[in-house]
C-alpha cells in the first residue's frame, strides 16, 4: 500500500500553526501588543456603531417604513419610531478593543489547553490585504460550532487584519453578560424568524448596508445561516445576502467581495449536543450556566487541531452580470442570482475544507457498524484511509493531519485518542479498533455520522456509482438496461434527489462521474500492479462496500420519509387538521425508520437524523410531487402528496438502490425503473440547467 | 456675399435681413457690407504656426521642466513665469513623476514623409474652379487628423496615425460650402468639416479603412459676425468663428453671449453646434441649445434650416435638433444665429469649503432645488483641492504663514478633516444688488450643509486655472504619465455615489493592473433641476509599461461602465464620437438608433460626411431584421 499514499507532510506547508507561536511567548504580552489592523475599506469617513445605528433611523427606507406602520396601525409615528430604536439598541454592536484583548488572551489560554494547533492557510493573507483595502469584503465562513466566530476573529487579531464585524443569531441574547461580551468584540445580534415583520427587516438590511459601507470592519455572516448540526453545508439562506447584492444592484458600491472560509476541527466542540438534536431529544438552552457547566467538563478534554482555510474572493458585481446591465433589474432574475451566488459560496467553502482524519475513520466505523460490528483492525483501517485518500487527492482534498511531519499512520492514532469516547486501541491489543458504545447506540452512532458526513460528501460521486452499480447487478429485473448510458441517467437523478444533502455544481453531472469512475480506475490498477491479486480483489470489493453503505443512510432518510407521507396522504381531499406539519413528518418517518433499522434494513443510525429527514421534504417538493401549504399556525407548512400515481413511481425507484434485507414484505408493487419515471429524470435535467 | 444662392428658398424672412447686415458693417466696422473684411484672428490658417503641433494650445505657453521646478512659460495666462515648487513636489509625491527621465516627442515630421495624398487632379481643379484654398501638405493635412483625445496626442508624440486627411480646404462663405459639398457628392469624396480641432471623442479622426479621398473642411475662414440684432438681442456669426474672436468682438459692442466652454479659447461656433457644448456660464445664459436660434446645415441633399428666427415654435419634431449633436455626420453648419446678451455690470468670485465631499454634494442639490444656481457653481473633491492648492507660486514670508494659519483655522478651530474637505468655486455676474442677493442665499444654503465660505481669490483661482489646466497634460507625457478626462450627466439621487464608485472603481482597477501611481478626481460642474454634470481627471504613471494607451483606454472604459450602471449618462457635452459609440444602442434604444440611420439615409445617402462618428459601433450594426438595403447603408456608416 505504501506506494500509494502521499507524503506524509500534510497539512501543506501553506498552513500554518498560530498556536505554535503563543506556546513561545507571552499571552498577556501578546494580547496587549500594538495592534494595528491593516487597512480596510471605508466610503467617505469611518462611521462609529452609534452613527450607524443614527443613519440606519434616518435613513428614508426606515422612515418610510415607520410611517406605513404608524398609518397601519392607527399608532403615532414617533412611537412606531421608537420600537425602531428600541429594536436597533438589541441588534447593534459595539467595538472595544480591550474586549477584543480579553479575548485574545482567554481564547490563547483556552486553546493552548485543549488544542493542539490551529492551522491557518497563511499564503493567502496578502491576498486579502489586497482585498480588504478595494471594496467592501464579507467572510463567510462555514458555521459548525460556537467556536467558529472566535477562531476567525482570534486568526484575524493575530494576523493583524481588521476584525470583523459578526451577524450573530439571538441564541445569545438567553446569556447573561456573554451578549454583551460579543457585542463588545463585534457582533450584532438577529431575530431567528420575524417574518413579515417589515420594520424589523428594513432595520437589519439597512444596518446591515450602512456597516458594510463605512463601518471600516470585514462583515462575516454564516451563509448556512445556523450551525450545521450534522457536519455537512447546509442549503444556504439569501436573507443578509439579499441585503449585500443590493448595495451593488442599486449602486452603492461598484462591488463587494465575498470570502468563502472553510473551518474545520478535529473533534467538534458540539458533538454530543448535535446527535441529540438531529434525534429530535430535547436541547437544554443555551444559558450562561450551562456554558460554564460545559467549560468545566472541557477541561478535562482534547480536541485536536482547527483548520482555518481560504477560498477565492467571489465578486458580486460579476456574479449578478447582465442583470446590472438596465437600470431596471428583474426582481426573479435578480433573486435567482443571489440564490446561485449562495450556493457558488457553500461549493467553493466544501472544496476548501480540510477534511478532518476522524471522518474517514468515522465512514469506515459506520459501515462495519451497520453489518453489526463493533471493531475494525488497525491495520485494515489503515489501508481503507489510505484507499480513500487515493480517491480524494485528485481533486484537490486531502485531510488535515494535525502532527505535521508525522506519518498518516502516527496521525490517525493520534486522531483515536483524541476521540476516545467513540473508539479505542486497549493497550493490550494495539492492533485492535474498538467502537465505544453508550447506553444509547444512537446517538454514538449520529456522532460517528457527525464525523463522516463531513467526509463523505467528498466521495459521494463513487459511492453513488457503487450504489447503482451494484443495484444494477442485484436487480432481479432483466430488462433491466445496465448501460453505461443508462447508470448515468441514473446517477443524475440521484444526484438531484439528494441534493439538499450534497450541495454541488450543477450542469456537470455526467462529468462529473466519469472522473469519479477514472479515479476509481486508477486507484485499482495501482494495487494490481503491486500483485497480491486476490488480497486486492477483496480490499477493492471491501472499499466499494463502504462506498456504497456511506450514503445508504440518506437513501432509507428519503425513502421513510416518502413512504410515511404516502401512507398518510391515502385518504382523498384531506382537511388542513389532517394535513401533516413538515418537522412533524420528520419526527414521523424518524420513528418508522427507527423499527425498520436492524431488522429490514442494515443498522444505519444517520438515517434518523432529522436534518436528513427535512432534506428529503424539500427535495419532493422541489421534484414537484409534494406540495407546501401553508398551515394557518404560523410560519410553518404543511406538505401533501400532489401526484400519487407518480409519487408512488419514486417511492419504488429509490427502493431500487435500498439494502431492504426482505423486499418482498415491504411491498408487493412490481419493481420499476428509471425508464417509466423518464418525464421525472427529464424535468430534473431542465433544472440542471437552469 | 448673396444670401439669394442657396438653395433654400427663400420666404419674407430675408428682409430684416438687410438691416441686419447693416449692424453687421458696424460690428465689423467695414463700410461695404457685401465685402466684411476679417479682422484680426487668434489663429492664422496655418495654425501649427502658432499652435503646438502635437499638444495643447500655443506654441509659447506650457508647462516646462527647469533648474529642479516646474514653471508655466509665456505670459498669456495668469500662471505665466512663475515657478511652481508645490506642483513640483505634488507631481513627485502623488504621482512618481521622475523629471530625471524625459520622454522626447518625435520631431515634427517633414513635409516630404507623409503618405501621398489621395486626391485627383479632377478634384483640385474643381476646388480651385470655386475658389477655395486648399493644401495637400503633410503637415497641414496631419494638424486636422486628430482632436485632443489622449490616444490623439500620444500618437502625434511617437508615431503616425493610419489614416490622414488627402486635402484640407478653407471656405470662406455658405456659398463655398454649397459648392464645396455639391462637389463631393458628385465626385464621391468624402467631407470632415474641422472647426477647432478640440474634440476629446475621436471624432476627428478619419476612419481607418476609408478608400475615398478625405477632404477636410476647415471652417476657420467662416469667421464673421454678420449681424447683431440688439432689438430682439440675437446675433449671426459663420459657424468657424472661435469662441475668444466671437466673445472679443461682441464685447466691444458691450454684448456676450456668456457661452464659455473650457476650450473656448480654440473651439469654433460650429463645433459648439455640431457637439452640443456646455459653456460654464450655462446657468445664467444656457447651454448651446438653449443659446441656439437658428442654424443652417448645407448636407449634400440641400440646406437645412427654419424659415424664422423666433423664441420657440411648435411646428413637429424640432430639426435643430438633429444638427444639434450630428458631429459632422450629416452636413456643415455654416451660420449659426445666438441669443446675446448685455455684458454683466457686476462679476464676482467666491468659494466655499465643505467638511466632506457628501455634504458638498447635497449643498449643491440644495441650490439647483431651490434654482438659485449662480453663472457657474462647481464643486471639486478633496484630491482637486490639494491639486489646485498645488498649482501656487511661493509668496513672501507672510503670505506663507498667512496660509499656515488659514490651514490651522481650518484644521483645528473648525475641527475640519484636511484630507476630507472640499471646495466649492462659485462666479456670479449680474446687477450688484442680485449678486449680493445671490451671494446671501448660496452661502446660506451652504452653511446648512456645514460650508462656510472660503474666500473669493480661492474662487478666482479655480477658474483661471481651468484654461492652464489643460496644459499639463503635455507636460505630464513627458515623464512617463497619461492623462485624460471625461464626463457625464447624473441624476441628483446618484450623484454622490457615480463620483464615489468612478474613482474607486478606477483605483481598483488600476490596482489590479499593478499600476503604483494613480490619480483619479471629480467635480461636479453643472447643476440642473434632475441632477449634475460630473467632470472627472484621471491619471497614471505608466513607466515601464509597454502599452499605455490601451491600459488607459481600458480603465476609462470600465470607468463608463460604471457611470452607466450608476445611472449616468454616456456624455453630457463631449458627445460620442468613435470613443463612446459603443453605448449609443443602449443610451438611445434600438429604434431610436434606427431613426436615426433613416435621418442620415434622408440628408447624406451616399455617406459622404463619412467621419462614422455616433453610429459606427458594431453594436449599433447589428439589428435582426435588417433589409438588403439597409446593410447596405450600413456597410457605408
Ligand atoms: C481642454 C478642453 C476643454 C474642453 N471643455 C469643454 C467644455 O467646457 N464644454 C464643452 O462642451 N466641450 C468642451 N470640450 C470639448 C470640445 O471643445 C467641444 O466638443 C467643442 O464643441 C468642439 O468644437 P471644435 O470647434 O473644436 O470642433 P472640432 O473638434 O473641430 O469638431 C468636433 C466635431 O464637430 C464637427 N464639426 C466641427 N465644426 C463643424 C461644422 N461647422 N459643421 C458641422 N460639423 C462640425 C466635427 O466634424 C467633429 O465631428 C473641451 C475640449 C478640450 C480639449
Amino acid at each position: 500500500m505504501g506506494s500509494i499514499s502521499a507524503p506524509p507532510n500534510i497539512p501543506a506547508p501553506m498552513f500554518q500553526d498560530i498556536l505554535s507561536a503563543r506556546r513561545r511567548s507571552n499571552d498577556f504580552r501578546w494580547a496587549s501588543r500594538p495592534y494595528n489592523p491593516s487597512t480596510y475599506f471605508v466610503r467617505g469617513r469611518a462611521k462609529e456603531p452609534k452613527e450607524l445605528v443614527a443613519s440606519v433611523l434616518q435613513c428614508a427606507r426606515v422612515q418610510a417604513v415607520v410611517r406605513e406602520i404608524a398609518v397601519k396601525e392607527g399608532r403615532d409615528s414617533r412611537d412606531v419610531a421608537k420600537q425602531a430604536e428600541q429594536i436597533l439598541a438589541e441588534m447593534a454592536h459595539d467595538y472595544h478593543l480591550y474586549t477584543v484583548r480579553w479575548f485574545g488572551y482567554v481564547l490563547s489560554k483556552l486553546a493552548k489547553n485543549h488544542f493542539s494547533s490551529i492551522f491557518v492557510n497563511v499564503q493567502k493573507l496578502q491576498q486579502i490585504k489586497d482585498c480588504f483595502q478595494r471594496y467592501p469584503v464579507i467572510l463567510l465562513p462555514t458555521h459548525r460550532s460556537y467556536v467558529d466566530f472566535l477562531l476567525l476573529s482570534y486568526v484575524c487579531f493575530t494576523f493583524d487584519l481588521p476584525l470583523p464585524i459578526i451577524a450573530a443569531g439571538m441564541d445569545f441574547m438567553g446569556m447573561m453578560g456573554i451578549a454583551e461580551l460579543l457585542r463588545k468584540a463585534g457582533a450584532f445580534f438577529i431575530r431567528r424568524r420575524f417574518g413579515a415583520d417589515s420594520l424589523y427587516w428594513a432595520l437589519i438590511s439597512e444596518y446591515v448596508k450602512r456597516a458594510v459601507l463605512s463601518g471600516c470592519h470585514p462583515m462575516e455572516m454564516f451563509v448556512e445561516g445556523t450551525r450545521s448540526r450534522s457536519g455537512k453545508s447546509l442549503y444556504p439562506k439569501i436573507g443578509l445576502l439579499t441585503s449585500i447584492a443590493e448595495l451593488v444592484r442599486d449602486r452603492e458600491i461598484p462591488d463587494v467581495l465575498i470570502l468563502p472560509i472553510s473551518m474545520s476541527y478535529d473533534r467538534t466542540l458540539e458533538e454530543t449536543l448535535y446527535a441529540r438534536e438531529l434525534l429530535g431529544q430535547p436541547k437544554p438552552k443555551e444559558s450562561t450556566n450551562g456554558l460554564i457547566k460545559g467549560l468545566r467538563w472541557l477541561q478535562s478534554q482534547s480536541y485536536g487541531s482547527m483548520y482555518v482555510n481560504f477560498g477565492e474572493f467571489i465578486s458580486v458585481r460579476e456574479t449578478l452580470g447582465e442583470c446590472l446591465a438596465s437600470p431596471y433589474v428583474d426582481d426573479a432574475i435578480f433573486t435567482k442570482r443571489i440564490q446561485k451566488l449562495g450556493l457558488n459560496v457553500v461549493i467553493e467553502q466544501q472544496k476548501n475544507l480540510v477534511t478532518p482524519l476522524f471522518s474517514v475513520v468515522a465512514t469506515i466505523v459506520l459501515a462495519k457498524m451497520s453489518e453489526g460490528e463493533r471493531s475494525i483492525g488497525f491495520p485494515k483501517l489503515m489501508n481503507q484511509i489510505h484507499g480513500f485518500r487515493a480517491l480524494i487527492t485528485p481533486n484537490g482534498s486531502d485531510f488535515g493531519l494535525p502532527l505535521t511531519g508525522e506519518t498518516l499512520e502516527w496521525n490517525v492514532r493520534h486522531i483515536l485518542t483524541i476521540h476516545s469516547d467513540l473508539v479505542v486501541c486497549p493497550k493490550n491489543e494495539e492492533h485492535i479498533v474498538h467502537f465505544q458504545m453508550g447506553e444509547d447506540e444512537t446517538v454514538d452512532g449520529m456522532k460517528f455520522q457527525h464525523y463522516a458526513n463531513q467526509f463523505v460528501p467528498l466521495i459521494v460521486p463513487n459511492a453513488l456509482l457503487s450504489v447503482l452499480t451494484n443495484s444494477a447487478t442485484i436487480s432481479d429485473n432483466a430488462q433491466r438496461s445496465t448501460s453505461e448510458e443508462s447508470i448515468l441517467k441514473d446517477y443524475a437523478f440521484l444526484r438531484e434527489l439528494l441534493f439538499d444533502d450534497f450541495i454541488y455544481d450543477r450542469g456537470n453531472e455526467m462529468l462529473e462521474a466519469s472522473k469519479a469512475s477514472s479515479i476509481f480506475n486508477v486507484y485499482l490498477n495501482k494495487g494490481r500492479s503491486n500483485g497480491h491479486t486476490s488480497r486486492w480483489t477483496t480490499e477493492t470489493e471491501e472499499m466499494s462496500k463502504i462506498l456504497r453503505l456511506s450514503i445508504e443512510p440518506f437513501l432509507i432518510a428519503y425513502w421513510g420519509v416518502a413512504k410515511t407521507l404516502a401512507q398518510l396522504s391515502i385518504q382523498e381531499d384531506q382537511t388542513e387538521s389532517q394535513i401533516v406539519e413538515v418537522k412533524l413528518l420528520g419526527k414521523m418517518s424518524q420513528s418508522y425508520i427507527r423499527q425498520l433499522l436492524g431488522s429490514h434494513f442494515p443498522n444505519h443510525y444517520g438515517a434518523l437524523s432529522l436534518d436528513t429527514l427535512n432534506n428529503a421534504s424539500m427535495a419532493f417538493i422541489k421534484l414537484g410531487v409534494v406540495t407546501k401549504i401553508k398551515l394557518d399556525s404560523g410560519n410553518s407548512f404543511g406538505m401533501v402528496v400532489k401526484d400519487s400515481q407518480r409519487f408512488a413511481q419514486l417511492i419504488i425507484l429509490i427502493e431500487n438502490y435500498l439494502p431492504l434485507r426482505s423486499r418482498s414484505k415491504l411491498n408487493a408493487v412490481s419493481s420499476s425503473s428509471v425508464q417509466d419515471f423518464q418525464d421525472l429524470s427529464q424535468l430534473l435535467q431542465l433544472k440542471a440547467k437552469l | 456675399m448673396s444670401l439669394k444662392q442657396t438653395l433654400v428658398s427663400r420666404d419674407d424672412s430675408q428682409q430684416p435681413e438687410i438691416n441686419e447686415k447693416t449692424i453687421a458693417a458696424a460690428v465689423t466696422g467695414e463700410e461695404s457690407p457685401d465685402t466684411l473684411v476679417r479682422k484680426k484672428r487668434a489663429i492664422p490658417k496655418k495654425r501649427q504656426d502658432v499652435l503646438k503641433w502635437n499638444g495643447w494650445g500655443y506654441k509659447d505657453s506650457g508647462f516646462v521642466y527647469r533648474d529642479g521646478d516646474l514653471l508655466f512659460s509665456g505670459d498669456r495666462y495668469p500662471l505665466g513665469n512663475l515657478i511652481l515648487p508645490y506642483f513640483t513636489n505634488w507631481v513627485r509625491d502623488r504621482l512618481g513623476g521622475n523629471f530625471a527621465l524625459k520622454v522626447e516627442s518625435i520631431e515634427e515630421p517633414d513635409d516630404t514623409t507623409f503618405p501621398e495624398a489621395n486626391v485627383t487632379s479632377e478634384l483640385i481643379s474643381k476646388i480651385e474652379e470655386i475658389g477655395v484654398t486648399y493644401s495637400v501638405q503633410g503637415g497641414d493635412r496631419l494638424f486636422r487628423s486628430h482632436g485632443h483625445t489622449l490616444h490623439d496626442i500620444f500618437t502625434l508624440r511617437t508615431g503616425n496615425f493610419p489614416r490622414i486627411p488627402d486635402l484640407v480646404v478653407w471656405p470662406e462663405s455658405h456659398n463655398h460650402v454649397v459648392a464645396v459639398v455639391n462637389l463631393a457628392q458628385t465626385l464621391g469624396v468624402v467631407l470632415i468639416p474641422y472647426g477647432g480641432g478640440t474634440s476629446v471623442s475621436g471624432a476627428l479622426s478619419v476612419p481607418e479603412n476609408e478608400r475615398r479621398t478625405v477632404v477636410s473642411l476647415d471652417m476657420s475662414q467662416m469667421n464673421r459676425i454678420l449681424w447683431v440684432d440688439e432689438a430682439n438681442l440675437i446675433c449671426c456669426a459663420e459657424a468657424g468663428i472661435i469662441g475668444q474672436d466671437l466673445e472679443g468682438q461682441l464685447r466691444t459692442l458691450g454684448f456676450t453671449t456668456g457661452h464659455e466652454p473650457d476650450s473656448y479659447e480654440f473651439s469654433s461656433l460650429g463645433g459648439w453646434v455640431a457637439t452640443r457644448a456646455s459653456g460654464m456660464k450655462k446657468n445664467t445664459y444656457g447651454n448651446i441649445e438653449d443659446l441656439l436660434v437658428h442654424v443652417k446645415m448645407v448636407t449634400p441633399r440641400g440646406t437645412v434650416e427654419k424659415h424664422c428666427k423666433v423664441p420657440r415654435i411648435s411646428a413637429g419634431p424640432d430639426i435643430h435638433h438633429f444638427v444639434l449633436g450630428s458631429e459632422g455626420s450629416l452636413g456643415v453648419i455654416t451660420e449659426v444665429v445666438l441669443k446675446i446678451r448685455p455684458l454683466p455690470i457686476c462679476k464676482r468670485y467666491g468659494s466655499v469649503v465643505f467638511p466632506d465631499f457628501a455634504s458638498g454634494v447635497s449643498a449643491m442639490r440644495e441650490v439647483a432645488k431651490e434654482r438659485c444656481q449662480p453663472a457657474s457653481i462647481r464643486l471639486m473633491d478633496n484630491e482637486q483641492f490639494k491639486f489646485g492648492h498645488s498649482l501656487r507660486a511661493p509668496v513672501g514670508f507672510l503670505g506663507n504663514l498667512s496660509s499656515a494659519a488659514k490651514q490651522f483655522y481650518l484644521t483645528k478651530f473648525k475641527g475640519l478633516d484636511l484630507n476630507q474637505i472640499c471646495v466649492a468655486t462659485l462666479l456670479f455676474e449680474g446687477q450688484k444688488h442680485e449678486v449680493n442677493v445671490q451671494e446671501q442665499r448660496i452661502y446660506g444654503i451652504a452653511a446648512k450643509f456645514g460650508g462656510m465660505p472660503g474666500g473669493d481669490s480661492n474662487g478666482e483661482r479655480g477658474y483661471i486655472l481651468t484654461f492652464v489646466i489643460a496644459y499639463i497634460r503635455d507636460i505630464a507625457l513627458d515623464y512617463n504619465i497619461v492623462a485624460e478626462s471625461f464626463e457625464t450627466s447624473v441624476p441628483w439621487s446618484h450623484t454622490f455615489n457615480l463620483c464615489e464608485n468612478v474613482k474607486l472603481r478606477v483605483i481598483n482597477e488600476c490596482r489590479a493592473r499593478g499600476i503604483r501611481h494613480h490619480f483619479i478626481t471629480c467635480r461636479v460642474t453643472q447643476t440642473y433641476d434632475v441632477g449634475a454634470c460630473v467632470y472627472f481627471y484621471f491619471a497614471f504613471n505608466y513607466a515601464g509599461m509597454s502599452d499605455p494607451v490601451r491600459v488607459f483606454e481600458e480603465i476609462e472604459t470600465t470607468a463608463r461602465d460604471e457611470i452607466l450602471a450608476n445611472r449616468g449618462s454616456i456624455s453630457h457635452h463631449h458627445g460620442i464620437g468613435k470613443l463612446r459609440a459603443k453605448w449609443v444602442p443602449h443610451t438611445m434604444s434600438q429604434t431610436g438608433v434606427g431613426a436615426l440611420l433613416h435621418i442620415k439615409r434622408a440628408v447624406d445617402p451616399d455617406n459622404i460626411f463619412g467621419n462614422g462618428n455616433i453610429l459606427s459601433s458594431p453594436e449599433t450594426m447589428v439589428q435582426p431584421q435588417q433589409s438588403q438595403e439597409d446593410s447596405f447603408m450600413h456597410s457605408k456608416l
